[in-house]
């Protein structure tokens, strides 16, 4: 690389027109070429620095061009980039170095998908010698050149819905017909991450829908669908469009390109129970415990931590979390003011979004007419208010607590009985058993006193569920030593229907931590 | 809470969800009417009007014994009734400062089952549709087929709004007997209401029938002259999805069809469309193009309904909800038209098949047509006309009023439990 570079205006042998880099590194060239040049060769590609290079170009006749060039285009093996437009570019080659390609300038940058359709387009006119290694690095199992489908054996493919879920991997519905080849599995490429899917989580179906499209695909359509699980960690935050790979028995692969459309993210713009359109027995497949425990951990990273509004602090006090359902919210409020609070904080924890200038309402009103230390901490889905519930009492350093969970209503004599509970010299767990008329079994976390201390101690040994709503969120491993007391009360739960699939994935997670 | 002394009532507040300057619905005009009575006869009366914020610049005030409580609607919840703190701290300042003895709320709407709770005088509720058993406008209608509803309970509400679900509306259910089980009585301008309201939960010792008055009393029409075969059925009102009006669409196009009655019958149409869908509007105009029967006049000023209703010879009531006490009905009997309805609720109370009026089976167009050709029988219209009521002026309005509530001052309340849990 000590040569000194002279672009020699007598040994100018070509130009470079358009240059693309796929995400393997691979800088994909078009343009023209003398022909008395070879099409492989080392070389040094020039910006103002210099950087080593490997080319091998195909050749296509152009019209354009006279009868001394013909058009090219190939690979470069360099770990140049494009850089500003403003550069010159050269490709030096040959002996000494004397002999050079010139970029246009601007040298124009493609996306990979349009320099590789640009060779899909000349590949029957070039050099079948100097196209066929081409054709094979774009068809390798290794490579991830996207939209390769039609060079691979002609295969179509097409990726209907990806359910990501971090932890886990992701859930895809697609499919693939390859008239030629076999398809061995699927590999699915985010970013640097690449996923392969599940042998034993992937199963076809058949697609007549595509019989209109595909007339004559006949009994490739039978199972043309396809379902599968792919497992990895992948950074669900930072994805733009995967490639969903097709490895065919003969160890090539076809690529394609998967819109950001059919990406979900479960959890955010779907819920869990999409999962089971792509898989109906779900809860018995070989990795739902994954699933499961990866549902988890995506609701507890969600779920974040409290957003102090207003800090009262408060040795003693009553926490509510808020109903979500605006209507609920105000008669929680309204019976508060007839509760007969006194000589006890009050601390509402209450969801961030939906009906929350109606919260800020409610709590400026009940600040203004009950003349106690009010606290107001927001979450982020105050169905899980209980595995919150320590870091409120820390924010607000309460010693001691009343907990009502979402949606529970406490008759007059229910509140007696649970504010006596938070005034008495008993500092044990104090549940509060809704046992009005009408009221469903509730858990015994519903409504329950205790000292934050002995909360805190207890929280990290409770598995977090989801729809926060589970049993007894493990208050009963402390159940022994609590003092139970029916009181008159309800919980209004939610309206829709109990989802089949939390019931499932709560049963693994209290197994798991059992 | 102060008492009621019976034969004193001190000074007496009546309450209206809305100030008739800005809405002309019937229970505002009752409680408007009521007030105007009882000062009248010399009871020391003032009017509490809620007024929504957005509609400040256009309410009057027609007296310095009318005061205004400005409600902001974001911050009332429609579901269990309860109005913010500020609105219910405005009527206690106005209750306090004005020396009010009694609350007389002509419905809760605005004011919030709260502010009937709390405030430190003994509070009167009249009731005046079914908003407190029924969350669909207090019409005990269902939703979406509109059937008509038999009683409000728990489950049958949850069908009607499925999103909410049973347990809430039980949760409400409990919250309002709570709160209106403390109430010292109630008034409902109907037998009718008042037994569908205790059945609902309310106790039916404390509710007393007290029949509204009309504001101004004017001399009734003379009947139809003999040999005038010319017949005309009024109708008047708001013209939405619970008035009927398809059914007299459907009469019109029976009424088409038949040569003996095609040149003899007019159905004109008061009122102004409200709530109603594009495609009934559009089903409205054509029909009205194409029928020579129907006659659409539009809106109407309430103080020419009296003249209106003396120039048609009948006034229909197709109603397909419950109605309670409509006034449309008295003001026919004030005009001295007999009054054609359908066959339920506070229509088929009020108005006595064959003495006042006739009825005829909701919703049936072939059963309305036959009341209409009974009506057009000679010395029919002569015969109902003799037969109409007295109708209660304001001051009769007041005196019963008055009257019911020395009721509940000599029988106070046992406990403020309400009959049902």
């Amino acid at each position: 690389m000590g040569l000194s570079l002279q672009p020699v205006a007598a040994n100018l042998r070509g130009f470079i027109e358009t240059v693309a880099v796929d995400s393997s590194g691979v800088v994909w060239v078009c343009g023209w070429l003398a022909k008395d040049q070879p099409l492989e060769f080392p070389a040094i590609l020039f910006d103002g620095r210099k950087h080593a290079a490997a080319v091998s170009l195909t050749s296509f006749p152009r019209a354009d061009l006279p009868v001394q060039a013909h058009a090219v285009f190939g690979a470069i093996l360099t770990d140049w980039r494009p850089g500003p437009g403003e550069l010159e570019l050269y490709l030096f080659f040959g002996k000494d170095l004397a002999f050079f390609q010139r970029g246009l300038k601007p040298v124009r940058v493609l996306e990979t998908r349009a320099a590789l359709e640009q060779f899909e387009q000349i590949r029957a006119t070039c050099d079948r010698a100097t196209a066929l290694p081409l054709q094979r690095m774009i068809t390798s199992a290794e490579s991830w050149l996207p939209d390769t489908a039609r060079a691979g054996g002609n295969a179509q493919a097409s990726v209907d819905r990806i359910l990501l879920l971090g932890g886990f991997g992701c859930l895809v519905e697609g499919w693939a017909l390859s008239p030629t080849k076999r398809i061995e599995s699927f590999a699915l490429r985010f970013g640097d991450v690449v996923l392969r899917s599940e042998p034993l989580a992937t199963y076809h179906k058949a697609r007549p829908d595509l019989a209109v499209t595909f007339p004559d695909f006949g009994p490739l359509l039978e199972r043309a669908g396809f379902v599968a699980a792919f497992r990895g960690v992948i950074d669900i935050d930072d994805i733009s469009e995967p490639i969903l790979k097709l490895v065919f028995t003969d160890g090539t692969s076809a690529n394609q390109v998967v819109p950001a459309g059919a990406m979900r993210r479960i959890g955010h713009s779907v819920a869990p129970e999409a999962a089971l359109a792509l898989f109906p027995s779900l809860r018995h497949e070989r990795f739902f415990g994954d699933f499961a425990r990866a549902l988890q951990r995506d609701a507890r990273a969600r779920l974040g931590s409290c957003e102090p509004w207003r800090l009262a602090p408060a040795e003693r006090v009553v926490v509510l979390a808020v109903p979500a359902d605006r209507s609920d919210a105000f008669l929680l409020a309204e019976q508060l003011r007839q509760a007969g609070l006194a000589n006890v904080g009050l601390v509402l924890l209450a969801e961030r979004g939906g009906i929350r200038p109606e919260i800020l309402a409610i709590f400026a009103g009940l600040e203004a007419s009950l003349g106690l230390p009010c606290s107001l901490l927001f979450v982020e889905d105050i169905r899980y208010a209980f595995y919150l519930l320590a870091e409120a009492l820390r924010a607000v350093g309460a010693r001691r607590f009343v907990f009502l969970g979402q949606g529970v209503f406490l008759a007059p004599e229910g509140w007696r009985t649970a504010l006596a509970a938070l005034a008495g010299g008993d500092e044990g767990l104090h549940v509060f058993v809704l046992a009005a008329e009408g009221q469903a079994p509730a858990s015994m976390s519903d409504c329950f006193a205790w000292t934050a201390a002995g909360f805190a101690a207890l929280l990290p040994q409770v598995p977090m569920v989801l729809g926060g709503q589970p049993d007894d969120h493990g208050l009963g491993r402390a159940g022994a030593a609590a003092r139970r007391h029916p009181v008159a009360g309800w919980r209004l739960g939610e309206v829709t229907v109990g989802s089949v699939l939390t019931g499932w994935v709560n049963q693994v997670l209290e197994a798991g931590h059992g | 809470m102060g008492e009621l002394t019976p034969g004193d009532p001190g000074r007496i507040a009546v309450l209206s969800h809305v100030h008739p300057s800005l809405s002309r619905g019937g229970a505002e005009i009752a409680a408007h009417t009521l007030f105007t009575g009882l000062r009248e006869i010399g009871v020391d009366a003032i009017f509490i009007a809620a007024c929504p914020e957005q509609d400040r610049a256009r309410l009057h005030l027609g007296s310095a014994h009318e005061r205004a409580v400005h409600v902001d609607a974001g911050g009332y919840d429609p579901f269990y009734h309860l109005a913010a703190p500020d609105v219910v701290a405005q009527l206690g300042r106005i209750v306090v400062a004005d020396g009010i003895r009694l609350a007389n709320f002509h419905h809760f709407l605005n004011f919030g089952v709260n502010a009937l709770r709390v405030l430190e005088v003994p509070v009167v509720l009249t009731l005046h549709e079914f908003l407190a058993a029924c969350h669909h406008s207090g019409q005990m209608v269902t939703r979406p087929a509109r059937h008509l509803c038999g009683a409000a309970t728990p489950e049958a509400c949850a069908t009607c709004f499925p999103e909410r679900g049973a347990a809430r509306f039980a949760m409400r259910q409990r919250h309002l007997l709570e709160t209106l089980g403390g109430l010292r009585g109630f008034v409902s301008p109907s037998h009718f209401l008042a037994d569908r309201m205790a059945g609902w939960g309310l106790p039916r010792s404390r509710i007393a029938v007290v029949e509204n008055g009309l504001r101004d009393a004017s001399p009734p029409a003379p009947a139809k002259a003999p040999g005038d075969d010319q017949w005309v059925f009024g109708f008047f009102g708001q013209i939405n999805p619970f008035k009927g009006v398809d059914l007299l669409l459907e009469a019109a196009t029976l009424i088409e069809a038949d040569a003996a009655l095609a040149g003899r019958v007019r159905i004109r149409i008061h009122g102004v469309m409200i709530g109603q869908p594009p495609e009934f509007v559009a089903r409205f105009q054509a029909a009205v193009a194409r029928h020579a029967c129907l006659e659409f006049v539009g809106a109407y000023d309430n103080a020419s309904v009296g003249r209106l209703m003396r120039d048609c010879d009948y006034v229909v009531v197709p109603s397909t909800w419950w109605e309670n006490s409509p006034m449309v009905i008295q003001e026919a009997f004030q005009a001295g038209r007999p009054v054609l309805c359908s066959d339920i609720g506070g229509m088929a109370e009020k108005v006595v098949d064959g003495v006042s009026g006739l009825h005829f089976r909701i919703g049936n167009r072939l059963d309305l047509l036959r009341a209409m050709r009974t009506a057009m029988q000679p010395g029919v219209q002569a015969g109902l006309c003799a037969g109409l009521p007295v109708v209660n002026d304001r001051v009769a309005m007041a005196r019963a009023y008055l009257e019911a509530f020395a009721g509940f001052a000599a029988s106070p309340p046992a406990s403020a439990v309400p009959s049902r849990p």
